[in-house]
């Protein structure tokens, strides 16, 4: 089993009363598999579910392999500074 | 000069570093809070950033920019956070290239590449009281976002 820990910011982050959302998985997850467990979860924050992006380290995730345990994640819904 | 501050943006210091002598061309902008949102009164704004990935993306940024226009010698970037009221600015960024072509194209290129990428987020309080996160691919700014 893993657990993930995934970082969660602005309306994401108050419509769960969450900052910081723990899954354990049976194996390890790719990206998009994490994305449909959060928002399976939390249907208040399905508005987002097509638009949200997972960072990996620090860095939008490009689609390779799956997450470790240990990686830094983040939900990434679209972004509005400027 | 690349950096995320809670305190207000002292942009008039900002200008007097933007530039270097072999540049004849400097720019800036500064985004500032405005005072409405689709017909409704704003009174002020809140941003929240993911610090740590926010400074790294407008690093990525910056360096992208440099890639694709080499002739821009110099660009600070700074992003505000936390709450501001109507009329301060959220965020400055200028750009210094010997002639002025390259400074309008990067220029524009960094603020819409900040705008897409960088994990901040903007939360605008009303006068009627209401507030509201926007995440202009959820539907509410999308006329925003075809443009």
């Amino acid at each position: 089993m893993i657990t993930y820990s995934v970082r969660l910011f602005a309306s994401l982050r108050e419509r769960t009363g969450l900052e910081l959302w723990r899954y354990d998985a049976p194996h390890a997850l790719t990206a998009p598999a994490l994305l449909a467990a959060f928002f399976d979860e939390f249907p208040q924050t399905a508005a987002l579910r097509q638009v949200t992006r997972l960072a990996v380290n620090q860095s939008f995730w490009r689609g390779e392999g799956t997450l470790g345990g240990d990686d830094e994640l983040a939900l990434i819904p679209p972004v509005s500074g400027g | 000069m690349i950096d995320i501050i809670r305190e207000p943006i002292d942009c008039e210091a900002l200008l007097r570093t933007a530039g270097e002598p072999s540049c004849g061309a400097v720019l800036s902008f500064s985004g500032t809070v405005r005072d409405h949102h689709h017909g409704r009164a704003v009174v002020k704004l809140a941003y929240e950033a993911y610090p740590e990935m926010a400074l790294k993306e407008m690093g990525r940024v910056a360096e992208e920019a440099q890639r694709r226009w080499p002739a821009l010698k110099r660009v600070q970037i700074i992003h505000r956070f936390g709450e501001m009221p109507v009329g301060e600015a959220s965020i400055f960024i200028s750009v210094a290239t010997p002639h002025r072509p390259e400074a309008f194209e990067a220029l524009r290129f960094i603020i819409d590449t900040i705008k897409r990428d960088v994990p901040i987020w903007k939360k605008e309080f009303y006068a009627d009281g209401a507030s509201d996160w926007l995440h202009p691919e959820e539907g509410c700014c999308a006329h925003e976002h075809r443009q």
